[in-house]
């Protein structure tokens, strides 16, 4: 495995349109490439693949230069996998050859996903002897995702992988992926606009922008510049196992249990991240009986942010390793006596998957 | 008979040689007329469609004058090969390829311009060089546009007649072809002859037309 990630800094007239990127990413996880539609996203991962001509700068993985002044590495050599938008399978072989093609080109002794977990994790063997024109959206993003990590990538490159998925099977793939993603080490870069897709899935978010690239942000402080209103945190956990009758599932985390709604998609094991709204956290002394809110978690206090010009206070809690914000209002921490390495409890009024979800 | 015999598996002959050249000649170029960015590339097109509105004549002249053994190209071929090409079948399959190229080009770069460049850049990131794509996949993909074409030149090449008449003359057994036959025959006064050939060529021409609307009938049904 490179010690060094992708590398890139490039420029690239098309038109009126200018694509000017230039990052250095980290050599394992999965970096999500966001911004608005027209920012550029696809153009970036174009030009990073070698699809485009008149490319001016340079790109490296690792020690290998794949573009630089007239050195230019053709794509079949880069071992990129691509997973494109409209998945572009080949209409002459079924799925099962679909995935074949890209087997047989492999390079031998790569590392990576075996054939049977990446038809374990995008539930394709029901699918491997249709045909790919009678496939529906949704199944043929997920033949195109399986193709690529057959080829045993040394980079993966996913253009709105799963944007044809029905929330629930997308929400049962993103922890699996993520998974497998970071078991088998394969550099990521990922675009989509969908902001639950990039909370469950990236380490890093690299924003773009009119066709320039921002500075490259981590997953947590890229959601809390997300909403200006609110801060939001990202907790993650391990689901232990789901509740039938009530339809609740248990998440851990560290020591403490959190009992949520919306995670029957998830199968158990799983690491799920969870988004938590700030107001959707409030803070008692005491374990409160006689409240509907069941998610009583021990917490400490490690900073308080009153917020001049507005009645709230913002606090920063610690939760074994994680970090948790609240917002209460300034006359609540005042007349609790809150200070700072204070032990409290945190009432978690709701976490969801989807950050866009209330 | 027996020269009706001689004329037809001369004429199959011509034919066959110049569908097997022309498929290796055509598919480069219109691949690279069906992937081009070139200013060059309308130019290119033209030229390639011009044996369809010039007179067959325009052409044999033309390459008469260029085949004989006078001119640089004709005397190349007496030194290496001690024949002429004028008045031999090496012309007529010369003459053939040329006058035939538009029906094998045409619909190849139809067929590789309907693969677009989507299904080629998915093969790329997968590891498949240019010459792995082709097969792989341009070739699979196209087989009815290959189909068309062979079939269409070869039908082609069978009923030519004035490239023919001007470039290889009459000489049985060398460049008398089926639709010189025919004439020969007309100008004979033998019509019986001639109304077996002229009937066998029209029948030939249906069957293997229909074949070419069939198969495009089926390629437009499974949408490529």
């Amino acid at each position: 495995m490179a010690d060094k990630g992708l590398d890139f800094d490039l420029s690239r007239q098309i038109g009126g349109f200018r694509l000017a990127a230039n990052a250095s990413l980290p050599p394992t996880g999965i970096v999500s490439v966001s911004g608005p539609s027209g920012a550029g996203k696809t153009s970036l991962l174009r030009a990073l693949a070698g699809l485009d001509t008149g490319l001016a700068g340079h790109v490296r993985l690792g020690s290998e230069t794949w573009h630089e002044r007239t050195c230019r590495i053709p794509v079949h050599r880069r071992r990129i996998g691509i997973a494109f938008q409209d998945t572009r399978l080949f209409a002459h072989h079924d799925v099962a050859g679909n995935l074949a093609y890209a087997a047989r080109r492999a390079s031998p002794g790569a590392p990576g996903p075996d054939e049977a977990e990446i038809l374990e994790l995008l539930d394709l063997r029901a699918l491997l002897d249709r045909a790919v024109t009678s496939l529906s959206g949704g199944e043929r993003q997920r033949v195109s995702l399986a193709r690529a990590l057959m080829s045993r990538p040394q980079l993966l490159l996913l253009d709105e992988p799963l944007s044809a998925l029905d929330a629930a099977r997308r929400n049962r793939l993103l922890p699996g992926l993520r998974r497998l993603l970071l078991v088998h080490a394969i550099p990521t870069l990922h675009v989509s606009h969908a902001r639950a897709e990039i909370a469950q899935l990236a380490d890093h978010v690299l924003p773009v922008r009119d066709g320039m690239t921002g500075p490259l942000q981590t997953l947590d402080d890229w959601l809390a510049g997300q909403t200006d209103a609110e801060p939001v945190s990202l907790l993650t956990g391990i689901l232990d196992r789901h509740d039938a009758g009530s339809g609740l599932a248990h998440v851990r985390l560290d020591d403490a249990v959190l009992v949520l709604p919306g995670l029957e998609d998830v199968a158990d094991g799983m690491t799920v991240r969870l988004v938590v709204r700030a107001s959707h956290v409030a803070i008692a002394l005491e374990p409160v009986a006689g409240l509907s809110i069941r998610n009583q978690i021990s917490v400490r206090i490690t900073r308080l942010h009153p917020r001049p010009g507005t009645p709230y206070c913002d606090l920063d809690l610690a939760l074994g390793e994680q970090g948790l914000r609240a917002r209460i209002t300034r006359a609540a921490a005042d007349s609790l006596d809150l200070s700072e390495g204070q032990s409290v409890v945190a009432l978690i009024k709701t976490a969801t998957l989807d950050p866009d979800q209330d | 008979m027996n020269e009706t015999l001689s004329v037809i598996g001369l004429t199959l002959n011509l034919a066959t040689v110049t569908t097997l050249l022309l498929f290796a000649l055509g598919t480069p170029l219109a691949w690279w007329l069906a992937n081009t960015r070139s200013r060059a590339k309308p130019v290119i097109e033209a030229v390639t469609a011009l044996p369809l509105v010039l007179p067959p004549t325009v052409i044999g002249f033309y390459l008469l004058i260029l085949l004989n053994p006078t001119a640089p190209v004709g005397r190349f071929w007496v030194e290496i090969t001690g024949e002429t090409l004028t008045f031999s079948f090496a012309g007529l399959v010369i003459a053939s390829i040329l006058y035939s190229l538009p029906f094998m080009v045409q619909p190849l770069q139809t067929a590789f311009e309907r693969i677009g460049r989507d299904q080629i850049e998915a093969a790329a990131s997968l590891g498949a060089s240019p010459l792995d794509r082709f097969f792989s996949l341009v070739l699979p993909l196209s087989v009815r546009g290959f189909l068309t074409a062979g079939i269409l030149t070869f039908i082609h090449t069978i009923g030519e007649f004035g490239v023919v008449l001007m470039v290889g003359g009459n000489i049985p057994g060398r460049t008398r072809t089926l639709s010189i036959a025919l004439y020969d025959h007309v100008e004979t006064l033998r019509y019986d002859a001639a109304h077996a050939l002229a009937a066998g060529l029209v029948i030939l021409s249906l069957i293997v037309l229909s074949l070419v609307y069939w198969l495009n009938r089926r390629g437009l049904r499974h949408g490529g």
